[in-house]
């Protein structure tokens, strides 16, 4: 029984340290204002300025961390989680881990329209 | 000269009918997003391979970005195993259906 409570308070306690490890809402605010993200996404980060520019707000903030991350890494070679991307490239390549983190985290504060949508009926196929 | 110029208006005039010929029909997805569902139709569903990280919510995302985000994938200028595979198999008529489908999504 013993076991099994070490267990599970270990399991909490990564999972603690995963939202944890989420950044710093403030510092992503002061980055996204630095790089001017809004200027493409939007002063809300939810109305692009061009339909083709993602919506971000509210996008759950480890996808848009992971997204940062693969446009810094670009597509080159075997890189199997890669982007190249004009715009989106150079400026993630400025990037520190600490403030994709802190951009993710504050991005994924905002409020904004994304649903994940749990399909009601039975796929026609 | 002329026969550029009447080559590039050619060229111009087909590419403009091919794009034409797209006419995104959000009701036909409803046959085309069973690879979708098994990821974006789950909520807090994780990419396990070859990276662990959550896929994105699509639903309510404009269908222009969708519509490039999966033409990325298929060009090779974003790579995801999943999303290559998934993205290559489809034409242009299921990527604007797809993504008119998510985009009204709320």
């Amino acid at each position: 029984m013993k076991k099994i409570i070490t267990a599970l308070t270990c399991v909490l306690a990564c999972v603690s340290m995963n939202a944890m490890a989420g950044g710093d809402i403030e510092a992503g605010k002061a980055v996204v204002a630095k790089y001017a993200c809004n200027s493409c996404h939007g002063a809300d980060m939810q109305t692009p300025i061009d339909p083709a520019y993602p919506k971000l707000a509210g996008q759950l903030p480890d996808y848009i961390s992971h997204a940062l991350v693969s446009y810094r890494r670009g597509n080159e070679g075997t890189n199997a989680n890669g982007r190249v991307q004009a715009v989106m490239g150079p400026m993630a390549k400025q990037l520190s881990d600490k403030e994709i983190s802190d951009v993710a985290a504050y991005i994924g504060s905002l409020p904004g329209s994304l649903v994940t949508v749990t399909e009601s009926k039975f796929i026609k196929h | 000269m002329k026969k550029i110029i009447a080559f590039l208006a050619l060229t111009g005039v087909a590419s403009y009918a091919a794009a034409a010929d797209v006419t995104a029909n959000p009701k036909a997805a409803e046959n085309k997003i069973a690879m979708c569902v098994g990821c974006h139709g789950i909520v807090g569903y994780k990419a396990t391979f070859p990276e662990i990280f959550p896929v994105p919510k699509i639903g309510g995302q404009s269908a222009k970005y969708i519509e490039s985000a999966l033409k990325a994938y298929q060009k090779g200028d974003r790579k995801n195993p999943s999303m290559d595979g998934i993205a290559r198999g489809l034409s242009d008529q299921d990527i604007a259906d797809i993504a008119a489908y998510y985009s009204q999504q709320k």
